[in-house]
């Protein structure tokens, strides 16, 4: 069944989904239903990817945007689950607090960028700025809705077991938010390409986004599409970097829906738990 | 019932008559029971512990004046009907969230308890092993925060868990969390166990197989335990002492003796005359406090010897 595939055929699988793609694409674009100066055609999209693998701008660009993306999610993710680890700890702090953060979370943090440029200057600093200001909001709430899930019984049982402050963290709190921070670093990864990119294309003077202006000021299609897929295959490891740190910190979990050990539960990957990491996706 | 009107701080605190036929002809205390004098080898002590759950303006009065002690390496049952505050009071020993401010005193090993005191262990009703820790990891984590040395692999064995060491809980079974949640407190070196209902929602079979399996441990570790159950045949086939609690706000109305030899096993022991005793006096004690008349001990009969007299506090 497709739903139980190994990972191996299913990789295969979506390897042809994406070829077929592909050859649509190709195959419109070169019989002329849609003229190639709107939307390209593979073809010129890979020449045009060769072409900017060779030129510094593009190199340059490509090292720019990674160093905000990266660095803008270290800083926001770090501090946004010190504040919401601290903000669970201290619920009237939250609620306190819960307007001004409300607020700002739902400000277009786009339509800071003039200001963060006029604090941190047109380089990248504004950027990863900008970045921060994405990640830290999404990071945080996600860690104080996740800190409001703790089950305390477990908690109690820690400090029953002669456990402190530090033991509670670490063994209880840390484990149980889990799921609720990788769920927030997806969310972060595309807020923090989205705020780098974009951010390069209103104001800049390096990376991907301000590459991209000037390709699609010269109405070079290809040249923008060979750019947005180098974003694409960035955001595509960073979300495989997550996925991987999910699947090994969450394997309890999915011990969990892997049924409990009984005499009928005859399949071996499931009463080992090493089961189905698609069932999770899902 | 309006339970503040049970609330009676000022308890006669003379002897009354019916303390008279307490065993032995000990001193009393103040409260008329045993003076804590008279316990050297306790490892707890509850001297007249009083708790009341308290809520805005609404008090609900849940503990009243309850004395008893645990001698070191004795096994205590603590029976009553449900919602009584049998659990209450494991949670006044141990210091966990408790509903109210506390009044009395409890000692353990003849000091004022600290909470969570590193001689205690506590296995609660519901299943709290760590779900993203994996048996093995659950049991060591207890000897880790306890600083004991334990051979877990050993333990775990001892109570019928070597295959499943690296299975997450959520891969066991009811009766395998019950028996790794039980290594885990063994795990602690405790020299006070306590246990809320631990074995309740486990099945008929499972639930004797699991007694022996912790009885043999018992044995062999001799800690003071204060097992917290409404299941009068659980409470006699593992206690060495027996203390019937009357409704809220609960106190200690009665206390039987169980002098069944050891190991005992339950299959065993329901052929025997003093076992059958027993139940009949349990029950008895038992269906005089459903009734909701706990301060009339002279109504209950008292048929077996082994009931040692524990008398009314409150009149």
């Amino acid at each position: 069944m497709l739903k139980n595939a190994p990972r191996t055929r299913m990789l295969g699988y979506r390897i042809v989904a994406i070829a077929v793609l592909i050859c649509l694409w190709q195959l419109v674009s070169d019989t002329g239903v849609i003229s190639s100066f709107y939307i390209s055609k593979p073809t010129l999209v890979a020449s045009h990817l060769r072409d900017l693998l060779g030129q510094h701008d593009f190199q340059n660009g490509l090292k720019v945007t990674s160093e905000e993306v990266l660095l803008g999610l270290l800083i926001g993710a770090a501090s946004g689950i010190v504040v919401g680890l601290g903000l669970g700890a201290l619920p009237i702090l939250f609620d306190i607090t819960s307007p001004i953060i409300t607020t700002v979370y739902t400000l277009p943090r786009l339509a800071l960028l003039p200001l963060f440029v006029l604090w941190f200057g047109i380089g990248e600093a504004s950027k990863v700025a900008l970045v921060v200001s994405l990640v830290f909001f999404s990071m945080l709430l996600n860690t104080y809705t996740g800190m409001r899930g703790i089950d305390l019984q477990l908690v109690d049982a820690i400090k029953l077991m002669g456990g402190r402050r530090r033991a509670v963290l670490r063994q209880v709190i840390l484990p149980s938010i889990l799921p609720w921070l990788i769920a927030g670093a997806r969310i972060s990864l595309i807020f923090a390409v989205t705020g780098a990119v974009v951010g390069e294309m209103m104001v800049s003077s390096a990376g991907l986004g301000y590459v991209l202006v000037q390709r699609s000021n010269a109405f070079d299609t290809s040249g923008v599409l060979a750019i947005l897929v180098v974003v694409a295959v960035m955001a595509n490891i960073l979300n495989a970097v997550f996925t991987w740190i999910e699947n090994r910190a969450t394997r309890w979990g999915r011990a969990a829906t892997g049924g409990r050990v009984s005499d009928q539960d005859d399949d071996p990957r499931r009463a080992a738990g090493f089961d189905a990491s698609d069932r999770v996706a899902a | 019932m309006k339970p503040v009107i049970r609330d009676r701080p000022d308890v006669p605190i003379a002897v009354s008559p019916a303390d008279t036929d307490v065993p032995e002809g000990s001193a009393t205390s103040a409260t008329g029971l045993p003076a804590s004098g008279q316990r050297p080898d306790a490892v707890a002590e509850c001297r007249s512990v009083s708790l009341a759950a308290v809520n805005g303006s609404h008090r609900i009065q849940i503990l009243r004046q309850v004395d008893f002690s645990i001698a070191d390496g004795e096994f205590v049952c603590i029976l009553g009907p449900s919602g009584c505050g049998k659990s209450t009071i494991l949670n006044a020993i141990s210091g966990v969230r408790l509903p109210g401010p506390l009044n009395g005193e409890i000692l353990l090993k003849g000091k004022p308890r600290r909470p969570y005191d590193s001689d205690v262990a506590y296995m609660v009703q519901h299943d709290t092993l760590l779900p993203w820790r994996t048996t093995r990891q659950n049991v060591q984590l207890a000897a880790d925060l306890r600083k004991v040395t334990v051979d877990v692999d050993h333990l775990l064995a001892s109570v019928g868990l070597s295959e499943f060491a690296d299975f997450f809980p959520a891969q066991l079974s009811g009766g395998m969390r019950k028996r790794a949640q039980l290594a885990r407190v063994l795990a602690q070196h405790p020299r006070l166990l306590l246990m809320d209902e631990p074995f309740g929602a486990l099945d008929f079979q499972t639930r004797n197989d699991i007694y022996e399996v912790f009885l043999d441990r018992w044995l062999e570790f001799k800690c003071g335990v204060a097992f917290v159950t409404h299941d009068l045949t659980e409470a006699i086939t593992l206690a060495d002492r027996i203390l019937v609690m009357s409704r809220r706000p609960a106190t200690i109305v009665k206390e039987f003796t169980v002098d069944l030899p050891r190991p005992r096993r339950q299959r065993e022991l329901i052929k025997r005359d003093d076992y059958r005793d027993l139940h009949e006096a349990l029950w008895e004690a038992l269906s005089g406090v459903e009734a909701d008349q706990p301060s009339a001990p002279s109504d209950l009969h008292e048929p077996d010897r082994a009931e040692q007299g524990r008398k009314e506090q409150l009149t």
